[in-house]
């Protein structure tokens, strides 16, 4: 059975780095996008297993990302974590076109968010999860 | 609020330093133990043939000379040798009881396991038992390293420094609230001078009202006594017939409306007339709830109508559609003969200032927000992962290092244009060698333009005088705009920056092929908090501060800046600088 998938999509080359780093350390195939554009052709093409979004980003940003993603039949089940360095909420308006299952504000701990995405998808394979 | 913003970010900073502080520290001292264990491992497994042999010819004094030897050279806490059952035979630092005389056999009760700093080695002297070699090679001392303390320093120079504007900010908004509640005591009726100054002095504004309020008396005391004076000279004179009190209300800024008690409008001054949109002709007579389209203002209004109050009434309400509409602060009051008094205050830049400001605050917390969680994500990993192979481990501090000082710069910005602000900003001129200073800016944006995929090309001549000037606040100024052309110019794009100078001024010229502008936002950029329209640009982060404190520098310098911009084309922005004349410097 292969591993499971993540895309981890920021424009911050160092959170995207570091989050790589962290899930790639548990297990899982990670992929990494730094706009709403890229991240939806490279979820388009793996469906990952949980996608994991910034809010703000040039170009497509994370909400309308997250927007695109549940308009799409073969995308609109992946759950989206979103990071958010803003204070705001999303509007419960915007989170029923989403797939949203999470929003952690900036700065965030990785260890956090890592226990969120096993929540979330389960582990990195079947047989780490036997093992 | 502003003051408490600043406090909840210089706590933000303040956590996340002590959070630094303490993961490079508990990991300094991990690394320093298992150093101190791993040499007093190879002392003991040293000096283990040595002692075995000294220990078969019975020859311990020869052993505790090598222990007090090696002791005071290799600086160890702990150097001794035991028997089996724990009698000590030889102690490098003479801290415990020695035996003088060895028994023929002893038995094997001692610990012989390494624990900690202390560690073991055991050898057996045949025939009579077994020896235990003890080494304690000492504990961290705990002092702060240089890392440490950059770290500490950094972090509470940003604190410092972030409570300085929160406190420059609160001063401010705190003076200019007082002004305007003395103003709105002044339109209420009230004309006791004393009672109109304000406490908060702060940043100006408040002096100045009080400078005004003193200047307004003066002006009072010398009337009466021109008035007196001219009642006695002129005593056969008619009274003064012409009725002052209309033409001063039609001079006041403030709008003024008297109210029958069906609340029609019995009186309104020029500036009430104004504010509403109308003429006081056809203002006369009116009922004012007509005069109002928003319909809270209208409950408002009733409230006086039905005599529910006499307490004075405060609202505000928009006048007019779009961005062309107006905000008024609507002061309300009951008069004792029946009817009202109506005080109409623009407030519009009050409440546009107040939006830029709210605004700014929500930008520099995000500003402030990313670097910090880019420190927590190397942090959380140095100290998750102490075994962490040095190249990842220094990768990892250099980012921490990196962040700090964005940190050090968005919080310099935030001061600089505080500073500009409050009139306290003031430039320190000296000598600028100008090659070496662009030489700088070229190394520090190299790298930048480089992650980014953009052609970056400094157009320097062979040789640039020395100007003066401030240069920490012309590199500000230069970097700003600099940094703003490789943030908005798409990837693959060209950035250039030309120098030149004659015998008067610098002028740089910085040219990119970006998104450009709209004749509109052109106009408008360098003005505080603007950040164009253009969606392009809301995506990025950024405070709108940059390109006005870079304006506010070159102006400061007696020069200029302006820009030229082309949407979807790219921007050159040029700075003229005028050089001065050299400081002459005391032999």
């Amino acid at each position: 059975m292969p591993a499971k998938t993540i895309l981890v999509c920021d424009d911050e080359s160092v959170i995207t780095f570091m989050l790589a780093s962290r899930f790639r350390e548990l297990g899982y195939n990670v992929l990494t996008g730094s706009d709403g554009d890229e991240g939806f052709r490279l979820a388009s093409e793996s469906i990952p297993a949980a996608v994991i979004s910034d809010y703000q980003m040039p170009g497509v940003d994370g909400l309308h990302f997250a927007k695109r993603l549940k308009q799409d039949a073969r995308t609109a089940a992946i759950p989206v974590l979103m990071l958010t360095a803003r204070g705001h909420r999303i509007s419960p308006r915007d989170l029923q076109e989403t797939n949203i299952v999470q929003v952690m504000p900036k700065p965030f701990s990785a260890k956090e968010l890592a226990a969120m995405v096993l929540d979330i998808c389960g582990p990195a394979s079947d047989e780490r999860a036997a093992a | 609020m502003v003051g408490l913003a600043y406090v909840g970010v210089a706590a933000l900073v303040a956590g996340a330093t002590v959070g630094a502080w303490w993961s490079v520290h508990a990991h300094e001292t991990h690394v320093q133990r298992q150093a101190s264990a791993q040499r007093g491992d190879a002392i003991a497994a040293a000096l283990r043939d040595h002692v075995a042999a000294k220990a078969k010819a019975d020859d311990f004094g020869a052993v505790r000379a090598l222990l007090a030897d090696l002791a005071a050279s290799q600086s160890l806490s702990a150097a001794r040798v035991t028997l089996g059952d724990g009698t000590v035979v030889a102690d490098g630092r003479e801290a415990a009881s020695i035996i003088s005389k060895i028994p023929e056999r002893w038995p094997s009760t001692a610990n012989t396991i390494s624990d900690g700093p202390t560690r073991r080695a055991v050898l057996d002297v045949p025939g009579r038992g077994p020896l235990v070699i003890e080494i304690n090679a000492g504990e961290p001392t705990g002092a702060m390293t240089d890392l440490e303390f950059f770290i500490l320093a950094g972090g509470a120079a940003v604190v410092v420094a972030t409570l300085a504007i929160g406190l420059a900010a609160r001063r401010r908004t705190r003076s200019l609230a007082e002004v305007g509640d003395a103003l709105a005591a002044f339109a209420s009726g009230e004309t006791d001078l004393g009672a109109l100054h304000v406490r908060e002095t702060g940043a100006g504004s408040g002096d100045a009202w009080n400078r005004l309020l003193n200047e307004l008396a003066t002006l009072r005391i010398r009337r009466r006594v021109e008035d007196a004076s001219e009642r006695r000279t002129v005593a056969n004179a008619a009274p003064a017939t012409d009725d002052i009190v209309p033409r001063v209300a039609d001079a006041l800024w403030i709008g003024l409306i008297g109210l029958e008690s069906d609340l029609r409008i019995r009186y309104c001054n020029g500036a009430a007339g104004i504010f509403l949109g109308s003429t006081r002709d056809k203002l006369i007579g009116k009922a004012i709830s007509d005069c109002f389209s928003d319909p809270a203002a209208a409950a408002e209004l009733a409230k006086v109508g039905d005599g529910r109050t006499r307490a004075r009434q405060v609202f505000e309400t928009r006048v007019g559609e779009g961005d062309g509409a107006t905000v008024l602060r609507v002061s309300v009051r009951g008069l004792t003969t029946g009817g009202a008094m109506l005080a109409l205050e623009d407030v519009t830049q009050q409440r546009i200032a107040d939006r830029s400001r709210n605004a700014f605050v929500e930008q520099a917390t995000h500003e402030l927000r990313t670097p910090l969680t880019n420190i927590r994500l190397c942090m959380e990993e140095l100290l998750d992962a102490p075994d962490l192979e040095p190249a990842k481990r220094a990768q990892h501090l250099n980012v921490v290092n990196q962040e700090v000082r964005r940190l050090e710069r968005i919080v310099g910005d935030m001061l600089s244009i505080s500073e500009i602000e409050a009139g306290t900003l003031q430039l320190a001129p000296d000598d600028v060698r100008l090659a070496p200073m662009f030489e700088e800016i070229q190394t520090d944006f190299t790298t930048q333009a480089k992650t980014k995929n953009l052609r970056l090309t400094f157009a320097m001549p062979p040789k640039l005088p020395t100007m003066v000037g401030d240069r920490d606040k012309l590199t500000l100024a230069i970097t700003n705009v600099l940094g703003n052309a490789i943030k908005y110019t798409p990837e693959g794009g060209d950035v250039t920056v030309s120098v030149r100078a004659d015998d008067k001024e610098l002028i740089v010229q910085i040219a990119d092929t970006g998104i450009g502008m709209s004749p509109e936002d052109a106009a408008k950029v360098f003005e505080r908090f603007y950040r164009a329209k253009d969606p392009r640009v809301s995506k990025i982060t950024g405070t709108g501060l940059g390109l006005a404190l870079a304006r506010d520098v070159v102006k400061l310098h007696g020069g200029d800046i302006g820009v030229e911009s082309v949407k979807d084309k790219g921007s050159t922005f040029t700075i003229r600088v005028p050089l001065g004349a050299p400081l002459r410097h005391a032999a």
